[in-house]
């Protein structure tokens, strides 16, 4: 009896862990529909917008005085 | 009785084994820990804006742009720190400069490791980033040293002579950096609007060229091109966002990959670095024209001591290299 409840202790815990394994790892269930919005190509662009490098841009090392 | 106890402490021990998983597996990923901060600055190895630079380096072109902007910026510094050490010693000849000349001395051999990386980029790796990102800490720490000692010596100076002797910079070589730089820039954003955009070439040629004239801006670019993605059918437009989303997506899991490997033995490869740059001293004694020794002194206390953020080595009383610091 108390062997049992041991094992099923361990059983427990196995499953909880694998559920947190689980749910880390699953990537979480997006719009897998094939239209986009207008709001969808304005966050691609602005996506976008970030990987082009602005003309005058600098790198920020601070100033010496 | 004892039977029973030992399957308590089982179940027990099971439990609290589980829990230590549990909290691992549901560990933020993102925090900022020690690991994560340079010692030097106190500064986050990879800020936000480096963060945003790295993006850019997924290519040849684009980890060659983020160098000579580097070099361009320690440049800046240098000469900015040269025109304030020329006013210390033109109107307070009593002032002990000798340590701003020596921080200057190093961030001109830091220049110099930044060029060579720059002009050795053949493409973007992983290796490429990580220079630029330890380079870039160097950079910060060695301006953050030169003015916390600066602004010591500065304290209750006339600062409009100091203004006077920085419009007095002879800007020539800053200036022909900033043009190649620009020259890259539009290339590279040329490059990256044509691999978008490779599936409607009508449309990616004719920005591409609008960007390498310069004729306009990345900003004016982008908004040109949803126009036209927009007035094209439903399904080439649908593919054009698709394939627009897909360079976006690439370039952010490059970005999250170096950033890892950029935090990745930093501490480490910093050791490696000043080793190098101490070696390195010995070839340019005569280009730098201070006192070396005090510079080599500088870098091995930093080998010595990694975890230390450099004090500012003037005291606010006048009382200058009390703490042992080398002349």
């Amino acid at each position: 009896m108390n062997k049992l409840l041991v094992l099923a202790a361990i059983a427990i815990v196995a499953v909880v862990l694998i559920a947190a394994v689980l749910v880390q790892i699953m990537p979480s269930k997006g719009d897998t529909s094939s239209t986009l919005t207008s709001q969808d190509e304005d966050k691609i662009a602005e996506g976008f917008k970030e990987i082009l490098i602005p003309e005058e841009s600098d790198i920020a090392i601070g100033d010496v005085v | 009785m004892e039977r029973k106890y030992n399957e308590i402490y089982c179940v027990l021990t099971v439990l609290l084994l589980s829990i230590c998983l549990i909290s691992t597996v549901f560990a933020d990923d993102t925090a900022e820990t020690n690991e994560n901060i340079n010692p030097e600055t106190n500064q986050p190895i990879v800020d936000e804006n480096t963060q945003k630079e790295i993006t850019a380096m997924n290519n040849g072109i684009g980890a060659k742009v983020r160098l000579l902007q580097l070099e361009r910026a320690i440049l800046r510094n240098i000469l900015r720190g040269n025109a304030v050490i020329s006013y210390l010693e033109k109107n307070y000849p009593g002032e002990d400069t000798s340590e701003l000349k020596t921080i200057i001395g190093e961030m001109r051999v830091l220049k110099e490791e930044v060029a060579k990386a720059s002009e050795s980029v053949k493409d973007s790796n992983a290796e490429v980033v990580k220079t630029f990102v330890d380079l870039k800490n160097d950079a910060i720490s060695l301006t953050k040293q030169f003015r916390d000692n600066a602004r010591i010596l500065l304290e209750d100076k006339n600062k409009q002579g100091l203004a006077e002797e920085f419009k007095n910079i002879d800007w020539s070589e800053y200036d022909e950096l900033k043009k190649e730089i620009l020259e890259k820039i539009r290339e590279y954003n040329a490059k990256r609007v044509e691999e978008a955009l490779s599936e409607l070439p009508e449309i990616s040629r004719e920005l591409a060229q609008k960007l390498r004239n310069g004729e306009i801006s990345p900003e004016e670019a982008v908004r040109q091109l949803m126009e036209k993605l927009r007035n094209l059918e439903p399904q080439i437009r649908r593919n054009g966002f698709f394939n627009l989303n897909h360079v976006v997506a690439r370039a952010g899991a490059f970005r999250q990959a170096q950033i890892i490997e950029a935090r990745r033995q930093f501490l480490e490869r910093r050791m490696e670095r000043l080793r190098y740059r101490l070696e390195q001293l010995n070839n340019l004694t005569k280009d730098l024209n201070i006192d070396m020794n005090r510079l080599r002194n500088r870098i091995r206390e930093r080998i010595e001591n990694p975890r230390v953020t450099p004090i500012t080595r003037i005291s606010p009383h006048g009382d200058k290299n009390t703490r042992g610091w080398p002349r």
